[in-house]
């Protein structure tokens, strides 16, 4: 046993005791990196890192020294400078805008290669469905229909749905579902002047088309058809709202 | 004579002088917390040093990185000619303000 105690001395003589590899969380570190000055930033994380890994998690234990952490963070960014403050305000505002930005195109538009012929199905199944309307748009005339036919509902509007088949490039079948709110907040003055503004989200061979609609005249219409469409190039455009 | 200065400067700047060659982030935090005899936010601090580096009445230097730190460095701090002299004129002014008081005042209640 002395023997044994002697053997582990002496390694611990020969070798250096080995580096704590605990990190704090890294997003939390990122984090303060950006209230701190450039100055500041190698050395007060490095410090803190230190601190972190010699006395916070030794004494406290992983998870309450990740929240020690977080408690440091929080007291440096009161201790902030006030541009420090609004630049990741802002930071995070952006981040925060972009990310909604793109949760709400992913949970609203779908767009997938398809062919000619299940293009055409899905169409069919579509135009089944609104078998007994006539769409308010008259591509003839690139203008609402002045009668255009009785509302399918009333109600209020929820959602206008387009399904797009494109043939640009790849062919590609497009399917977006946009709240009517959305709809009424970036049409302006609520005149859509080009069919691609039913889109919203995307880039078609459509937006280039000429129309004159209004967003009262989709309202006066109610639920229904909008827009059945086909393109000379092969392309199809339906729209609805409900 | 210079500002008077505050209570936690004092105590920052009492930190440098006690720690001497050892003044970096950490045990300056812990050399002030002792000295007040409460917790510090470690962010008051280092806003504290700072501020009194930029009145020029303390100055720091980098240190080389250490593992456990990841390489990141230390910056020491020490205390300037006109730092020693801000505290004493600290010290002289509040003894000033106190002449003529028997401490502990008495309230009136």
């Amino acid at each position: 046993m002395a023997r044994l105690s002697l053997a582990l001395e002496g390694t611990s003589m020969t070798k250096e005791p080995p580096v704590p590899d605990a990190n704090p969380p890294r997003w939390a570190e990122r984090l303060l990196r950006l209230v701190l000055s450039p100055r500041d930033r190698e050395t007060v994380t490095g410090d803190l890192l230190e601190e972190y890994r010699e006395v916070a998690v030794p004494t406290l234990g992983p998870f309450r020294a990740r929240m020690w952490y977080l408690r440091e963070m929080v007291g440096f960014m009161k201790n902030a400078s006030a541009a420090a403050v609004v630049g990741l305000s802002a930071v995070i505002s952006l981040a925060v805008v972009i990310g909604s930005a793109v949760l709400f195109v992913f949970m609203h538009r779908d767009s997938s290669m398809t062919s000619a012929e299940t293009a055409d199905r899905q169409f069919q199944a579509l135009r089944a469905r609104f078998a007994d309307q006539q769409p308010l748009l008259d591509m003839e005339q690139r203008q609402a229909r002045a009668e255009a036919g009785p509302p399918a509902t009333n109600g209020p509007l929820h959602t206008i749905h387009t399904v797009i088949f494109d043939t640009r490039g790849g062919r590609r079948l497009v399917q977006m579902s946009v709240p009517y709110w959305l709809a009424r907040t970036f049409a302006g003055r609520g005149d859509l002047q080009w069919l691609g503004e039913l889109t919203f989200f995307d880039d078609t061979e459509f937006d280039p088309e000429r129309i004159r609609l209004s967003l009262d005249q989709i309202e006066r219409h109610g639920a229904g058809l909008i827009v059945d469409y086909r393109h000379p190039s092969g392309g199809q455009f339906i729209s609805w709202v409900d | 004579m210079s500002d008077i200065l505050g209570a936690f400067e004092q105590a920052v700047l009492l930190s440098l002088v006690r720690l001497e060659k050892q003044a970096y982030g950490r045990m300056i935090l812990k050399e002030v917390q002792q000295r007040l005899q409460r917790e510090v936010a470690a962010g008051a601090v280092y806003a504290t040093l700072d501020r009194l580096e930029e009145k020029r009445l303390i100055s720091s230097r980098l240190g080389s990185g250490t593992a456990i730190r990841a390489g990141r460095p230390r910056r020491y701090y020490s205390i300037e000619n006109a730092g020693v002299r801000a505290l004493n004129e600290s010290k002289a002014a509040v003894e000033g303000m106190w002449q003529g008081f028997r401490w502990p005042l008495k309230g009136r209640a």
